[in-house]
């Protein structure tokens, strides 16, 4: 007994804060339900869960940004009163927002110490003080601080470092990140977990919202998975047994059912074999798209290409190799300076969903029916009706109202009035891929169409790629995920340096495709350069 | 007189410093509303309103310090009211601008009516008078009014660069979510901010009224948009604030002059401070660059 009570007292000194029944409401829709959870020091706590999982409101509740609509919230051992990020803080507890919350034209210094000001008399801050104090914080922290630099100035990383030294600089003992590697390379990323592990071990709370399992299994101490608005998940990570069983029982605690689980890759693989190959090679006949030795100014040459109804074909490359002038070229943006395009009706699922997929504030109707409105139009007049059926039919066919309605609310009508804004990035993706893909397009063009999107929107996308090519359009799908085009594609085009280097079955490897990419030979000595168009089946 | 004789002498110095005043007063006012985010078209109904109040009181006072008082407390009222539609009640600040704007128009029409029984002026007050015999130039540049004025330029300058309220206004101006995040009372701060303003502002309308030694209906005639400009021209900052004051009082108070001084139609002349305003407006509009930019939040709320 005094064991355990000794135990227990211990446990709630390392206590920094914790949820009791959290309840919270955005619009329609219970962003957080019921959520009970508790963040102590010395830990790196991974709450994890797809996109819209309420991961995000969960953790705004903790440091005060979100007032809870039921339940409370515990910091020190009390209750949170008043419910601001002022009170949160000066309780220990920061929040380093995805959208960095700093001032472009202040300095570093400025706004690490903006709402916590060393100041003298009359309030004339004291910035020797400040930056006294910031500078330990640095060496603590290990890192360098541009102190007078303006925030606009920096890179992404200054931009983060900037951001915990504010934590720190108010005594915050439990330091939450949301999703603060989605915007890191990786050599950042670690730099990151090293300086996140220092903290940890010097007693601070660390809490990251993570969809990366790698870093998951690498760093975090804890996890805790969201699914729905409810905390499904947690445990302790154990380094000592076996972690890769641990980390696949987070993976199927985030995709919930097996229905739609993580082998959701089988499922897929087999239609597109059924609908694919073998009636694919049958309905070859037309081609979609013709392009013949295209020239587009400087980024792209000698593109010769050939889609197929029917067929899915990828396109891999790095970033800026060509990619954004193909896409351009096929949306009919730019006419190219040279050579043929033959090109039937295209859509195309731009990369950029929040500026060039959708009007944020207009409503998932409007969204939904973007441009078509023509159809609907009667002497001048919208037929509200028809397009209203025909918003509903495509919203509730793309499912992106599924994941964050209640359960069982396929009986309730979907909500058309929402605007965009308000759905997470995976279910705004699959408004733009619903939009796109009604249009009956001869092409479809998917520029990373599951980039920032989560495991189970994505299978959801590919579903409704592969579903397209089947009733017989030619998709070309351009991504930097190579799985996803081995997924989808029959075969793989590689984009280096604005020209086609080299087309590839499925099965290419990542170090095939990889050295392709880079502009080396994919095998012995084929050349880069000058054999643009050159294929390798 | 020749009327270059006219614009050099000290009692074209000393009229161009007093017309400046008023200006300066209000676009100080606007700099400290605008530099916290909140747009601030209200200047023209506080001046007005203030000027009125200044008047009241040291009528029925006879105390010009209770006149001065009255001018710059009414104008921190009216800001506040700005403050709590616009900062508490989010409503758009143009449109509680002009609200304001009609309210004072109207509502000084009416007072001056119930007050005085007349509906185009107010009967006269002494307004501030002092060492008559100290010679033009020096009473200028002694006149409290001019010297309030500098003092608040320098106050307001100092305490945006160098205070914690200064630091925070400005961070509400340029990103009140980020403000917001870091724990700064956003609300609080920019209603302070705009109060403030009002009571420079207030300060201006008083030391229009005084110069004339009575309230007029209508009487600022456009000032507080035209200090508006002068907000603008001057990027947002203070002293170059007052700098564009100057030059603008300048061009009116030359204007007058040549009107008196010469046969052209004087309607030309008179336009001449508006085009010159319109011209630094255009100019500076391409700027983007800098310090004299436009806060980035103004007209944004935290979310």
């Amino acid at each position: 007994m005094a064991v355990a009570g000794a135990l227990k007292g211990e446990e709630s000194e390392r206590e920094l804060a914790r949820t009791r029944a959290v309840t919270r409401r955005c619009g329609a829709i219970v962003a957080v339900r019921g959520v009970s959870c508790a963040f102590r020091s010395g830990e790196i706590h991974a709450v994890c869960g797809e996109n819209g999982a309420g991961k995000s409101t969960l953790l705004k509740l903790v440091a005060g940004m979100l007032t809870p609509d039921a339940g409370e919230v515990l910091v020190g051992g009390r209750t949170l009163e008043p419910h601001t990020p002022r009170e949160a803080i000066r309780r220990g507890v920061a929040m380093v927002l995805q959208h960095f919350a700093l001032v472009p034209v202040f300095t570093a210094l400025e706004n690490i110490v903006l709402g916590a000001e060393p100041a003298g008399r009359l309030g004339v801050l004291d910035l020797a003080a400040a930056r006294a104090r910031a500078e330990t914080i640095a060496s603590d922290l290990g890192v360098k601080l541009p102190l007078d630099a303006r925030v606009e100035t920096l890179g992404i990383g200054d931009r983060q470092r900037i951001e915990i030294a504010r934590a720190l600089f108010r005594d915050a003992r439990l330091v939450i990140l949301d999703e603060p590697t989605a915007v890191l390379t990786k050599a950042e990323a670690s730099a990151l977990y090293v300086t996140l592990r220092r903290l940890a071990n010097g007693g601070k709370g660390i809490v990251v919202v993570t969809h990366k399992m790698d870093e998951v299994r690498v760093h975090a101490d804890v996890v805790s998975v969201m699914r729905r608005g409810e905390l499904v998940f947690t445990r302790s990570l154990d380094r000592s047994a076996d972690i890769d069983a641990q980390v696949d029982d987070v993976t199927a605690a985030i995709i919930g059912s097996a229905a739609r689980g993580l082998h959701s890759s089988r499922p897929i693989e087999s239609r597109s074999a059924v609908g694919g190959s073998t009636e694919m090679e049958s309905s070859v006949a037309d081609a979609v798209l013709l392009m013949k030795d295209v020239h587009l100014g400087r980024g792209l040459a000698d593109a010769s290409l050939t889609v197929r109804a029917g067929e899915i074909v990828g396109v891999a490359g790095i970033e800026g190799n060509g990619q954004k002038e193909l896409v351009a070229l096929l949306a009919g943006d730019v006419a190219p300076s040279r050579g043929t395009l033959v090109v039937g009706r295209t859509a195309v699922i731009r990369e950029d969903r929040q500026v060039e997929g959708l009007v944020l504030d207009a409503s998932l109707r409007d969204n939904v029916m973007l441009g078509e409105l023509d159809r609907f139009t009667r002497w001048g007049v919208l037929d509200m009706t028809s397009l209203e059926r025909e918003a509903r039919a495509r919203i509730e066919h793309s499912g992106a109202l599924r994941s964050v309605t209640d359960e069982g609310a396929s009986a309730v009508a979907p909500d058309l009035d929402r605007t965009a804004r308000t759905l997470s990035g995976g279910n705004q993706q699959k408004i733009v891929v619903a939009r796109t893909l009604a249009r009956d397009a001869k092409l479809v063009v998917a520029a990373q169409p599951t980039r920032g999107v989560d495991l189970a929107a994505s299978v959801d996308i590919h579903a409704e790629l592969t579903g397209a090519a089947r009733r017989g359009a030619g998709v070309l799908v351009i991504s930097a995920d190579l799985d996803e085009l081995r997924k989808l594609a029959s075969r793989i085009i590689v984009l280096a340096r604005g020209r086609i280097v080299a087309e590839l079955p499925k099965t290419a490897t990542d170090d095939e495709l990889g050295r392709l990419m880079l502009g080396l030979s994919g095998k012995s000595e084929a050349e880069t350069d000058g054999s643009g168009g050159a294929t390798q089946t | 007189m020749s009327a270059f004789e006219v614009i050099v002498s000290g009692t074209m110095l000393a009229q161009t410093v007093r017309m400046t005043i008023p200006y300066a007063c209000a676009s100080l006012g606007g700099v400290v509303s605008e530099r916290s985010g909140v747009v601030n078209i209200a200047l023209e109904g506080i001046l007005l309103s203030s000027a009125l109040a200044a008047v009241a009181v040291q009528g029925a006072t006879g105390s010009a310090s209770a006149g001065v008082l009255a001018g710059v407390g009414s104008g921190a009222l009216v800001g506040l009211v700005h403050a709590a539609l616009v900062v508490r009640g989010r409503i758009d600040a143009i449109v509680s601008g002009l609200a304001i704007n009609l309210v004072a128009a109207g509502g000084t029409r009416f007072a001056l009516r119930a007050l005085y029984g007349s509906s185009s002026n107010s009967p006269s007050v002494r307004g501030v008078r002092y060492g008559d015999d100290w010679g033009l130039v020096l009473r200028t540049l002694l006149d409290p009014f001019l010297l309030l004025t500098l003092a608040a330029a320098g106050l307001l300058a100092w305490s945006l660069a160098r205070t914690r309220f200064g630091l925070r206004l400005r961070a509400c101006g340029e990103d009140p979510s980020a403000a917001q995040a870091v724990g700064v009372d956003v609300a609080l701060t920019r209603t302070l901010a705009v109060t403030i303003g009002g009571a420079i502002c207030g300060l201006g309308g008083t030391a229009l009224a005084f110069e004339l030694h009575q309230f007029q209906a209508g009487m600022t005639g456009g000032r507080g948009f035209i200090a508006l400009a002068a907000v603008i021209v001057a990027g947002w900052r203070p002293w170059p604030a007052l700098g564009a004051c100057l030059a603008f009082a300048t061009l009116d108070a030359l204007q007058i002059v040549l009107q008196n001084q010469t046969r052209v139609p004087s309607q030309i002349f008179a336009v001449l401070p508006f085009v010159a305003t319109l011209v630094a407006l255009a100019v500076v509009s391409r700027r983007t660059t800098g310090n004299a930019r436009a806060p980035e939040g103004l007209g944004k709320h935290p979310v």
